[in-house]
């Protein structure tokens, strides 16, 4: 009753400090200023509260050239690459058609004009300017570049903040003191001066968001080191139910930080087969959602900003402002488009309960973790004395990002953790029996893991090499091992020949011409088999070359690989704080056996195997055809492989300790560290905490909440 | 409560999961035997090209045709769907009717095949083309005006235009299974005594590859806004039951038999005694 009653108070005091750090990191600036709010440029027949007097704004513009990034370039010519491909698909002849804003040069770069509003705004006096927001009716997008001066000296520059015709407006950070703003705005449309509202504020703005990150980060730092032997007790015996909060904790976060920004990988073609399959046989897409799946949602950078965006999404949301789309689609959906249910589950549910579209889409996203979060609980849960391991790599910041985002790769991380806990349970209880409901929910979840990336499946032939003693007798290891064969086989097969179940595909499915990732420009899966074919040895090159080159990459050419996707990655020193960390986590696992030699070699042997077949996945369907590199394939590809890697250290030293009695340094270090109350769970759950903690408060809050 | 359904669930596992495979196995095999026919749609011409607008070819007469010649893409074609503008009228009763027939080698534009000779930078792009692209041939039929009577008749429909709303694109479907290859589809109306304003069909001015839009025998300029309906079989089950039969039978496999384990211990006791 009394450790309970220090529990209480432990969790109040956690709530007023937080709110106490988000009043005195983000709001001590502003605390005493004397204004809340000032506008300028107020047009008579405005709104004149808050209008400020006594400045000056002078304007003028002028028309010029700006050459289109790299990307942007590339953008328009993988659309002009899909469009002669279609042409010619349907027998037309292809000419390109480029907008008109945009001019080639003679050598052949793409331009865009501009107009170029250079503002001088003289404030009229001293003001501590927080945020500066600029309203603008644009009907292309724009932006603006912002240098403030005190006392005629140049005190900040280079601030840009971009302005979306959507919401007309753009809003960003200036943070210091300042008399007179200069001014450039961007933009394709030409402005004149009454067209422009300036606006400068200085107010408390407290977020519950960034009060929750607080909460959360002296909620973890509590409970690892403060929380007594009770509550280490229980994180030891069950440190499921730890990665269930923490996941939970670091997810919610992730997902109330980013809104409805899609800055996850192809988030906006998942959100798309989501929301149609978060409906019945008619699909009403409202124009919302077709800006979301069509990627043209407007992106927020600051809490002001996402205001006026979730207004403006609200708006376009409802059915009588916009009248929404009709579409069609069939009762069974496709094999592939099923990984979508948790997130569909979400939107269905957002609808039924009437919330705005930013709270739809984070229920979307809610369902996706929760959904993680239940698979990856039950895979801890299962895993025998190896839970922390299986633990560390379910709070991996890649995996609780790409959980709270709209993306079917949470279930490939979650179901495949789980089908190779299962796995190496098996591998590990050797003497043991394999029961039915194991090799049930083993090959269960390898299957559901692989339903939108089949050639993981790979990964569950493992089981090929367990030993007869493992079955009930030598036919039912026949029978258990070509049943395995045959799962392999048909859901290989169908990558080649997928079963078409809808109307529409048909076309698609059976033509292989056409098969191609068309993000990339020169793709064909016919064509890049045919070279692979003739020129074997040339392309065994090249994929050790993109192999060993991506090891090379993350270990020693300093890439980060701890990443928020688009929002941005941790240091590359905390690739190697994660790969010690495993190390520990396997080494000194409570684990009452180790692997042995023989399943070790064929595991680093499947994991070869796995690698070299996404690599080359990769290079039929996504690089051009006969490219020296393979193209497209990301780091987190090899996540499902951490824990066949790391559960060939399990148990080190222990056989040898069995058979000579002789106690190696890995196995007195675990016998020492079992003494201590938790510290093993403790440190893992502890780095695991400071780095997603660490990344949420760079990436999330401090780029887009602020 | 829970470890009862457990021990239930492992008791009975040697029935249910047994059976369960045997299901799959069924659902596996049953699926490839029946599978599901399902409408395959397919735009055509149905959005116009920048400055192009569509308008209405009205009917001026029961003797009017309006005739349409394309090639399958080597299915059976199902039907059609063609916008229908009924002049704001109800139209009760007025029928339009749809024939099919099949071009003959006699319909050949004999111009192309007898004076000219293709255009070799066309043949290299026909032979670059994919397969379902390949359809230049029926280029050749595609003659100023057309000759109905050396054609076969593969169906005859109708359609009340009374069921369907005005600029609907009702689904026209063919009788025949052999409305197959080059065809020419002919459209005209039975006003069956109603004196309303005849009906039109909704055209624009695009020019499409390999296809021509004919107003009494003679070609027009433009062509009919339509779908081309086909067919195709899926296979909704057959994913999931051949996965589940291996999965269930991967489970059964390492049951452990009741009548086999009391044998066991039968021939062990006998050994023992």
């Amino acid at each position: 009753m009394k450790k309970t009653k220090r529990h209480i108070i432990a969790v109040l005091l956690i709530i007023v400090l937080a709110s106490l750090l988000e009043i005195v990191v983000f709001n001590r600036d502003v605390i005493n200023s004397p204004y809340t709010f000032l506008r300028f440029n107020v047009a008579d027949n405005e709104d004149q509260t808050h209008a400020a007097s006594g400045y000056t704004m002078q304007t003028e513009v002028v028309d010029y050239l700006s050459p289109l990034t790299e990307e942007e370039t590339n953008e328009i010519k993988v659309r002009q690459d899909n469009e002669r491909i279609l042409a010619e698909y349907r027998g037309e002849e292809y000419k390109p058609v480029y907008d008109e804003n945009i001019v080639v040069g003679d050598d052949g770069t793409l331009y865009r004009k501009f107009k170029q509003m250079d503002i001088s705004l003289d404030l009229g006096g001293d003001y501590y300017i927080k945020k500066l927001k600029l309203e603008a009716g644009l009907d292309t997008f724009g932006g603006f570049l912002v240098e403030a001066y005190r006392d005629d000296q140049l005190v900040k520059d280079n601030m840009y903040c971009s302005v979306d015709p959507k919401i007309d407006a753009g809003v960003m950070y200036v943070g210091c003191h300042a008399d007179h703003l200069k001014i450039v705005l961007s933009s394709e449309d030409i402005l004149s001066q009454d067209d422009i509202r300036i606006e400068i504020s200085a107010q408390v703005n407290f977020s519950l968001l960034r009060a929750s990150f607080f909460a959360v980060l002296l909620f973890a730092i509590y409970v690892l080191f403060f929380a007594g032997k009770e509550i280490w007790s229980v994180l030891h015996k069950k440190p499921e139910w730890f990665f269930a909060i923490f996941a939970l904790m670091l997810g919610g976060l992730i997902i109330e930080g980013l809104g409805t920004n899609m800055v996850s990988y192809d988030e906006y073609a998942h959100a798309k087969s989501a929301y149609k399959l978060s409906f019945g046989t008619t699909i009403e897409t409202t124009e919302a959602a077709m800006q979301m799946v069509g990627n043209t949602l407007p992106y927020f950078n600051n809490p002001e900003e996402r205001e006026l965006i979730e207004a403006y999404e609200d708006m376009i949301n409802d059915p009588d402002y916009i009248a929404p789309d009709i579409g069609h689609q069939t009762r069974l959906p496709r094999t592939e488009t099923r990984v979508y249910y948790p997130m569909a589950a979400g939107f269905y549910l957002g609808r039924v309960l009437h919330v705005g579209f930013a709270d739809m889409m984070e229920l979307a996203r809610l369902g996706n973790l929760l959904c993680y979060i239940f698979i990856v609980f039950f895979a801890v849960k299962k895993a025998k004395g190896y839970q922390m391991l299986v633990a560390a790599i379910g709070l991996l910041p890649n995996n609780i990002f790409v959980a709270s985002s709209l993306s079917y790769d949470m279930l490939v991380n979650a179901c495949l953790l789980l089908g190779y806990v299962l796995l190496v349970n098996e591998i590990l209880t050797s003497d043991e029996k394999i029961k039915p409901s194991n090799a049930f929910l083993m090959l269960f979840a390898f299957m559901v893991g692989c339903l939108s990336k089949p050639v993981y499946i790979i990964m569950s032939l493992m089981l090929l090499f367990l030993p007869k003693k493992k079955f009930q007798n030598r036919i039912s290891e026949v029978v258990f091992k070509a049943a395995l064969l045959g799962l392999n086989g048909f859901m290989l097969y169908n990558i080649f020949f997928p079963t078409p179940v809808a109307g529409g595909d048909y076309a698609l499915v059976t033509n292989n011409a056409y098969a191609g990732d068309k993000r990339n420009i020169g793709t064909s899966t016919m064509g890049q088999l045919k070279y692979v074919l003739e020129n074997p040895l040339t392309y065994a090159k090249i994929l050790l070359d993109s192999m060993f080159s991506m090891l090379a990459d993350y270990t020693v050419r300093k890439q980060s690989y701890i990443t928020y996707a688009y929002m941005g990655s941790a240091n590359y020193l905390i690739n190697w704080v994660m790969i010690g960390l495993g190390f520990f986590a396997a080494l000194f696992a409570n684990v009452k056996t180790s692997m042995g030699k023989v399943m070790g070699a064929l595991t680093h042997l499947m994991n070869f195997g796995v690698v070299a077949i996404v690599f080359s996945s990769m290079y039929i369907s996504y690089t051009p055809v006969g490219n020296p590199k393979i193209l497209g394939v990301q780091g987190r590809y090899v996540i499902p492989l951490f824990l066949p890697f790391l559960s060939c250290f399990l148990g080190w030293g222990i056989r040898k300790y069995e058979k000579t009695d002789k106690q190696g340094f890995i196995v007195k270090c675990r016998q020492r560290l079992s003494v201590l109350p938790a510290v093993y769970e403790r440190v893992i759950l502890g780095v695991m905490m400071a780095v997603s903690l660490w990344m949420t408060y760079h990436l999330i809050i401090l780029t887009i909440n602020v | 409560m829970l470890n009862k359904i457990k021990h239930f669930l492992s008791k009975y596992a040697y029935i249910y999961l047994p059976i369960g495979t045997l299901l799959c196995l069924a659902g596996f095999i049953g699926s490839y035997l029946f599978p599901n026919e399902v409408l395959d749609t397919y735009k055509v011409n149905v959005t116009e090209e920048e400055g192009d607008m569509e308008f209405v070819q009205y009917f001026t007469g029961a003797e009017n045709e309006i005739g349409y010649i394309m090639e399958t893409d080597g299915r059976a074609m199902k039907g059609f769907q063609i916008g229908i503008s009924k002049n704001g009228q109800a139209l009760e009763g007025t029928e339009l009717v749809y024939r099919v027939y099949a071009l003959n080698d006699e319909n050949r534009n004999h111009a192309l095949t007898e004076g000219e000779v293709p255009n070799e930078n066309e043949e290299l792009s026909n032979e670059e083309s994919f397969d379902n692209n390949n359809v230049s041939e029926i280029d050749e039929y595609l003659a100023e005006e057309v000759d109905i009577s050396s054609m076969t008749l593969l169906g005859e429909e109708v359609y009340d235009l009374g069921a369907c709303l005005d600029g609907q694109y009702p689904y026209l479907p063919f009788g025949n299974e052999l409305c197959t290859g080059k065809i020419y589809i002919t459209l005209t109306y039975r006003a069956n005594g109603n004196t309303e304003p005849a009906p039109g069909i909704f055209m624009n001015h695009s020019e499409i590859l390999h296809v021509a839009t004919y107003v009494d025998g003679k070609k027009m300029d433009g062509n009919l806004k339509c779908y081309y309906i086909y067919t195709h079989d899926t296979y909704p089950f057959l994913y999931d039951s051949r996965v589940m039969f291996c999965i269930l039978l991967a489970a059964t496999a390492c049951v452990a038999f009741p009548a086999y384990s009391k044998k066991k211990e039968v021939t062990k006791s006998d050994e023992e005694n």
